[in-house]
Formats: C-alpha cells, structure tokens, sequence
C-alpha cells in the first residue's frame, strides 16, 4: 500500500489515546491522597508530582541547578496544543515541553512473548520449556547455561550450526510507544527513534509518572511526538500508585489486547482445559 | 603362568579386543548363554607378565535393582516402596552369564575390566566384580581397569599395558540414580497405574481389557513435559498483526529489495508515523549510505558428539534417535566407528587424524575428496578440526576406524556410517569461503539493507551434502554517497504464525541442554513415552511431529493441578539430581546424603499426590471431553 490517504493511516489515533486514558484512569482515581502526603516544599517537588494536579514549586531552588530549571520552565511554558491532533502533520516542538509517562508499551516484540516473560518473572513456574530462548531480553540470558539453577533453556534453533553460546547480541532495536501526559492532561504518544537510556531493561528502567522534557526540535506527527536521545531529557520521578503491581496490570492489559486481536483473527477453537 | 580373566561390556568387543591382544591367534570356548563367547589366548600384562587370558562379557547390566518380594505390587502399601529393602535381582540370561564369569574366575589371579568407559560402564564393571568375588575372594585386590575409548587396535594396546582401577564415585553415582529411578517409579507407576489405567484402558478400547501401565519416570515425565509446553503454545497461540516499511530500487530489469532495519513493529500508528516521515524527507529518492564488501565463511561443523548425531540423522536422514544410535552401536561393535557415547567435540592433540582420513581414501563416494585433502594441492587441503567446548575425558569425538567399503547390508548403518563419515571428513577441511556485501540505503532518517552473498571456495560442502550455501542475485552498482530513485516504497502488514509442534531433533537438544537424560538414554526415553501413549508421531509433509495424547496432556497438567509441575513436568528436579550426582562423582556428596535427601523430596511428593489424586482424575476428564 503507498501511503496516500494520511486520513486513513491515522484516524485510529485519538481512539488509541481514549482506550489508554481508560486503563490508566484507576491509578489517577487514587492519587490526590497520596500526593498530598508528599508534596512537601520541595522545589523538584514536580517529580514525584501528578502534574495535572496544581504543584507547588518554591522558585528560590530553580536557578541552582540546570535540569530543574529546565524542568521547571518546562512545566510553566503552554503546553501543546491537542486540538486535531491527528491532523498535525510534521511540526516542531517550539519551547520545552513536560510531561509525565502514563504507560510505556514495548512494540518491537510481540504481545505473547512479552506476556511469557512477565508470567515468568511473576512465577519463575510459569516458564514454558519447550524453547531456547534466543532473545537477549530473556532474563539472564547470557548466563544462561546447563548447570545454572531455574534458569531454562526452551527452545533450540535445530538449523544453526553456530553454538547457541557463540551467537551475539543484535544491537539494540526495542521500539516503546509511551503515553505522555501534560499537566493540562491531556495524553500523546511518544515513539523511540532511536534507544533511549531511560527505556532499557525492555522498558521496565522507567517508572511510571516519571517526568521527561520534549526539547526544541523534536518533531510531532499525527498524535506521537518522535523521539532520540539529543531531544528529550528524562527528569526521573515516579507517581507511586500508578507502579503497584505494574506486572500484573500489564499482563491484563496485554491478555485483552490479545483477545481482541485474537476474536477478530479467529473464533478461539477450544477452551482451556480446567487448570 | 598366573590366569588373567577380562570381561567386556558386550560379546563383539570381547571379540575384538581378545582378537588385537591374542593377535589374531585365540581360541573360542562356548558359555552357557549362547551369545556370550570365551576367548583364550596368552598375553603379557605389566601386572602380571605372561598369562594365560580368558576374555569374556557380559550383556549391559549383569544385575537389577528391585524391592524385595514383600513388598511387590499389591503386596504392600505404596508408601512402603520409598524405604523398602532393595535386592539386586538377576534375569534368567544375566544368571547365566554371571555363573559364566564366576566359573572363568575360580581359578583366576586377576580380573581385568573391560567395559566401556562411561559412568554406566564403570557400574557394570562393578557388578562384574561383586559376581567374580562371590567365587573367589582373592580376587578384590586384583582389579584392573581398561581404559579405552574404540577399538584400533594401537589404542587397545596401549589400553592393555596401562591399566587403572575402577572409579568408585561413578560406582556411587550410578547406584544413587537407580535407587532413587526406581522407588519413585515404582511408587508413582504404581499409584498412577491405579488411579487411571483402567479408565484409559476403557477410553482406549484396548481388546484384551489389559489395564495399560501409566508409568512415572524422572526423565520420562521431562521429557513428555517439553512436548506438551509446545503443544500449548501453539493451541494458544494468537496472531498477531504487525507492520513494516519496504522499499525496492531496480536492479538491471529486476529489483533489488531493501528490508527496514528495524524488522516489523507490532504497532500501526508507529509504523505510519515513520513513514510518513521518511515520505516527507526524501519522496521517492534514497541514498546509499554504507557498501561493505568482506570475505565471509561458512565454518565447518565441530566434531561430532552423540546429541549432535542423533539431531543431524533425524534432521538430514530422517531417522529416530534411538535408530541412529543403534546402528551407531552397532557400527562400533563392528569396529567400523568410535565410541558413539561421548560429549566430546575436541580431538585430543595427539591423534593421527590423517590416518584416519586416508582409511577413506578408498571409498568410491568420498575417497577421492579424503585423496584431495591430504595431496595437499588446492585450496581444501587437510586441516585440524575446529575446537569444540566439551570434553567428557572420556572419549573423542564420534570418528570413523576403518574404511566399511561395501561392507555394510544395513540400510540404516550404511547412512550412519556415510553421515560420521562425511562429517569427520569435513570436520578435516578448510571452512567454505565466500564473500559478502551488505548495501544500506537511508530513506528519509530511516535504514533498510540488502545482502549478495558470492561462494568462492565450497570446500567442506562438496563433502557435507546436507548443507546448502548458495550465490545469491548480485546487489546493483552503486556507491556510498549516490543517490538512487526508488521503484517501490511500501508500508506493509503481516501476523505472526505459530511455532511448529516439537520435532525429535529439537526434543533432543532441549533434553540435552535442559540436563535431561545422558546422550545414551535420550533416545531410549523419547521411545518410552511413545510406548506408553503419552505422544504420537505424526507426519505432515516430510517432517515428522511429536504430538501429545490426551493421556500425555492430562499428566502434565494433573501434577500442575497438584502444583507439583517444577518437579515432575519441567526438567529443574532432574537437573538437581544431575548435579548432585556429579558431585558424587568428583568426592563432593555422598551417596547416602543424596538418597536420603531426593527420597524425602519424592516422599513429600507422593503424600501431596495422594491427597490431590481427584485434581489427576479430573484433568484427565476434562481434556478428554475437549480433545
């Protein structure tokens, strides 16, 4: 398919943002206690902040150090404009913008082998056995061996002819789709260019209602703003609610996913056996 | 002249070694079982200088393990089984050959040791000497032991001058596996056989009314686990839809396609995103923005180990592992190969590697490739094998002896001998050489390449005909900098597809990474779970799939029920059990420490069992009802 009709590339994107709103919307509904609790004086009180929530920020502190200040100003300045965002195609980010990270999606690996990881890491029992895992995400991967302890391997490449041992580590390609918010509250998607520290670890390095600033020059296109690592600076912060028991509310997120996808694929064939 | 008595592992090696050390002048003396022969002959050992040498051999194992009569099945309550006293037992041919070795060994000063040299051998060896002792006491402080690992005739020389003394740890070690393989089989064989066989029996239909056996084994349970896990990944396995970005340049009256760097996202938006971008930055032109151009290779494969045998004859002839490794055996009884039982995949330094090359030299399939390589002129001229990782000390790498020539009328030892042989020979060989060129093109801030891929040099490949590496179409003239217009720029969907179900030689490198089994016992278990019906093989196109039963399927998830699925269906309880085994083995554990402590676990087990069992039944219903 060319790309000629933009319209019917993008027009799923305000709905993708509704159905994000809504699975986060649990987590807000819980916040105003608990910032109240540590919203303190602090000047990078911001940080550990619901942005859309008014912050009190102590302007003596701001000067002192670059990133606050950078952070700071971030905040103050208007935030983008989400009006037909759809629409926006290929524009400049004029002024540093801030933002806190509602959701952080992995898109370079398919939902069902994100789903085998988590359910491992969430019971080490789950692990399924039948496959060497050749992905360096798999936890431990590299020590991985024939002696080390639950660590399995499940699945073997017959058509190699290169040890599984000698085999190295592609570059680092992972893609994450995060879902901003401003402090207006209103969400976008932001896209990874290219690897970005704060998203290592498959995505698990970065905390929920963490802030980052979009800088000058980035671009925004059609609801996501696209990211590499010379436009856009992680602040750290976290929005402690929105992190409990964030394996096990990415594990539904990612079975409904899939059983959507799978309804519209093919009528499931059986039902699992009672287990 | 002092009596020297040696004992083998299996009548043809008696026959072989009695053979080399006689040098061809031995005489043969029927034994009460008819496939066990004596052989007489002189030799001089470095123990005992010239002595009159009677060799002979048992069959595998000259004994048993077994509870005592007590406590058979139905005799006793299951529980009993975990500390009932255990007899060594002896079928009707392994007494006649004990009474064989006991007869030869009366009036013997020494008994030398002949078995194959791997842990199981050295327990034989050991029940060789509990048998020779019983009738004649002066015997236990004359044990030797020979260590060899095949059967020219040099080695068996060297073999016969420079004997040891048997390894006690291995002794140890074996007897602690089968110890504990047997009371945790019997107790779960029996309570499992109980609880479902004759519903299984009647689902089955089987004619006779014969209640099947369910039976319950460390590695077998394993082994059934890998092949159901795979059969549920692919039963819930979901499609799912990805996107990617494409472009294609032309290439003389064709195109050259150039695949996006970043693979497929699982995410259309994204996808559209970049694109539109890449769209907006350059339209329909992209510049080349790398040329490599490197000598590749093609490395020829590592010597070769049994897992790595059994894999490549179901991957390339399409055999099972046990009928691989059966010829296999065979082909070494016969003198032909080397000890196909090994972990080794490096050659010791001081083996004459060319010799053996030039055995082949002969042969009208490859002799004139073995010729080639030690003339030395050309490209592919002999070189010393690649270096694996593993060495057992034991045994080298699986190696042709001796040329077979038209020797062999087995069809499945002629393909054995063919595929060792041609691996050896490429094992030999220079790597296949080639040279690569990698082209990236920039689209916009986005990176695609494409490969063209020129064989120079086959070399090992002329002689490993599994193995394909073939010139691919050449990538279009163009230099780093050129900017060149593109014919297509797509953004593309696919869905991921399913794996495909288990194949044996996938089962067998899981078993073997996963510690499950030894090289000599996987293909025996692989076997045994299609005995007892717990998978089927199933043919679809060429390649043949293990697929699990409903029985097969319900005993997994039975003990997951139960929540005993790390201990019987995953391979982490046998894999602990390896190791402390090997701790034996190296003076590190004892063996009571380690019966005690794995019949305790498998106590706990069957307790939590029993008072589960209606969680075994009902899952066996349950899957029945949807399969």
């Amino acid at each position: 398919m060319f790309l000629q009709e933009g319209e019917c590339l993008f027009s799923e994107t305000s709905s993708h943002i509704t159905l994000q709103a809504k699975t986060i919307s649990q987590g807000s509904r819980e916040k105003h206690h608990w910032r109240f609790r540590f919203c303190s004086a602090m000047s990078n009180n911001l940080l550990i902040a619901d942005i859309t929530q008014p912050v009190n920020i102590s302007p003596s502190n701001s000067s002192t150090n670059e990133r606050v200040k950078l952070m700071t100003d971030a905040y103050n300045n208007p935030v983008w404009s989400d009006r037909d965002i759809g629409d926006q195609k290929m524009v400049k980010v004029q002024e540093p913008l801030l933002f806190q990270v509602c959701m952080v999606e992995n898109i370079w690996r398919s939902k069902l082998s994100q789903l085998d990881d988590l359910k491992v890491r969430i019971d080490p029992r789950n692990q399924r056995i039948d496959r060497l895992s050749t992905s360096k995400k798999a936890p431990n991967a590299a020590q991985a061996g024939r002696t080390s302890g639950n660590q399995l391997i499940t699945a073997m490449d017959v058509d190699s002819d290169v040890p599984a041992d000698l085999t190295q580590s592609a570059p680092d390609k992972s893609m994450f789709k995060l879902t901003l918010q401003d402090k207006s509250g209103a969400m976008y998607f932001a896209i990874n260019l290219s690897p970005l520290n704060f998203l290592k670890n498959d995505g698990n390095s970065c905390i929920l209602g963490s802030k980052a600033v979009i800088l000058p020059g980035a671009v925004f296109n059609r609801g996501a703003f696209l990211l590499r690592d010379n436009n856009v600076v992680f602040m750290g912060g976290i929005i402690k609610q929105w992190n409990d028991g964030r394996d096990y509310k990415l594990v539904e997120y990612l079975e409904s996913e899939l059983q959507s996808q799978g309804l519209s694929a093919q009528s499931r064939k059986r039902k699992t056996p009672a287990s | 002249m002092p009596r020297v008595v040696c004992v083998a592992e299996k009548n043809s090696i008696a026959k072989a070694v009695a053979g080399i050390l006689s040098g061809g002048r031995c005489s043969r003396r029927d034994s009460p079982n008819k496939y066990i022969k004596n052989y007489d002959f002189t030799f001089s050992f470095g123990f005992s200088g010239s002595s009159s040498v009677t060799m002979t051999s048992v069959a595998g194992h000259l004994t048993g393990l077994d509870l005592d009569q007590a406590h058979g099945w139905g005799k006793c309550p299951i529980p009993q089984v975990f500390d009932a006293p255990i007899v060594d037992t002896r079928t009707k041919d392994q007494q006649k050959i004990a009474d064989n070795i006991k007869k030869e060994c009366r009036n013997a000063d020494y008994l030398m040791i002949w078995t194959d040299c791997d842990r199981e051998g050295e327990y034989i060896g050991w029940e060789i000497v509990q048998t020779a002792i019983q009738a004649n006491q002066s015997l236990q402080a004359n044990v030797y032991r020979a260590v060899f690992s095949h059967l020219e005739s040099g080695h068996i020389m060297h073999a016969a001058r420079n004997p040891k003394r048997l390894d006690q740890r291995a002794v140890d070690a074996v007897r602690t596996r089968m110890e504990v393989d047997l009371r945790s089989g019997v107790a779960f064989t029996r309570f499992l056989t109980e609880l479902l066989g004759s519903t299984v029996g009647r689902d089955s239909g089987s004619k006779n009314d014969q209640r099947p056996i369910i039976s319950y084994g460390t590695c077998q349970f394993p082994t059934l686990g890998f092949v159901v896990d795979r059969f549920e990944r692919i039963r819930k396995f979901v499609p799912e839809k990805f996107w990617f970005i494409q472009i294609s340049i032309p290439n003389d009256s064709e195109k050259t396609v150039f695949q996006w760097e970043r693979g497929h996202l699982f995410d259309r938006l994204a996808v559209a995103v970049i694109y539109e971008l890449c769209l907006e930055a350059s339209g329909n032109i992209a510049k080349v923005a790398d040329l490599k151009s490197k000598p590749t290779t093609k490395w020829r494969p590592l010597p070769l180990t049994t897992v790595e045998l059994q894999k490549n004859c179901s991957r390339f002839l399409k055999m099972s592992a046990k009928t691989s490794l059966d010829a296999a055996e065979k082909l070494y009884q016969k003198g032909y190969i080397s000890y196909p039982r090994t972990e080794t995949d490096i050659f010791p330094p001081n083996m004459d590697l060319q010799a053996l090359v030039q055995q082949q030299t002969n042969d009208r399939r490859w002799g004139e490739y073995a010729q080639n390589l030690l003339n030395g002129n050309g490209p592919n001229c002999f070189k010393w094998p690649r270096a694996g990782k593993n060495d057992d000390k034991a045994h080298p790498p699986i190696h042709p002896i001796v040329s077979c020539g038209e020797g062999l009328d087995n069809e499945n030892e002629k393909k054995v001998y063919e595929y060792v042989t041609r691996h050896f020979l490429a094992c030999c060989s220079e790597d296949s050489k080639g040279h690569s060129t990698t082209m990236v093109l920039h689209w916009g801030p986005e990176a695609f390449t494409a490969n063209g891929i020129v064989v120079l040099e086959r070399n090992f490949l002329d002689v490993y005909l599994w193995m394909k590496w073939e010139t691919t179409k050449q990538l279009p003239n163009l230099n780093v900098g050129q900017e060149v217009e593109l014919l297509t720029y797509l953004m593309k969907d696919g869905q991921t597809s399913p794996p495909n179900q288990m194949t044996e030689s996938e089962l067998i490198l899981l078993m073997d990474a996963n510690g499950i089994g030894t090289d000599a016992t996987i293909a025996e278990h692989i076997e045994k779970i299609q005995q007892r019906d717990y998978i089927k093989k199933k043919k679809v196109n060429k390649q043949t799939y293990l697929i699990p039963t409903t029985l097969g399927i319900s005993l997994v998830h039975g003990f997951e029920a139960i929540g005993l699925e790390d201990s019987f269906a995953k391979p982490f309880l046998r894999r602990e059990m390896e190791l402390d085994l090997k701790l034996i083995c190296s003076g590190n554990k004892n063996r009571a420490d380690v019966v005690k402590d794995l019949i305790n676990k498998y106590q706990n087990y069957y307790g939590l069992t029993s008072t589960k069992q209606v969680k075994l039944i009902e899952t066996y219903t349950n899957i029945k009802s949807v399969m």
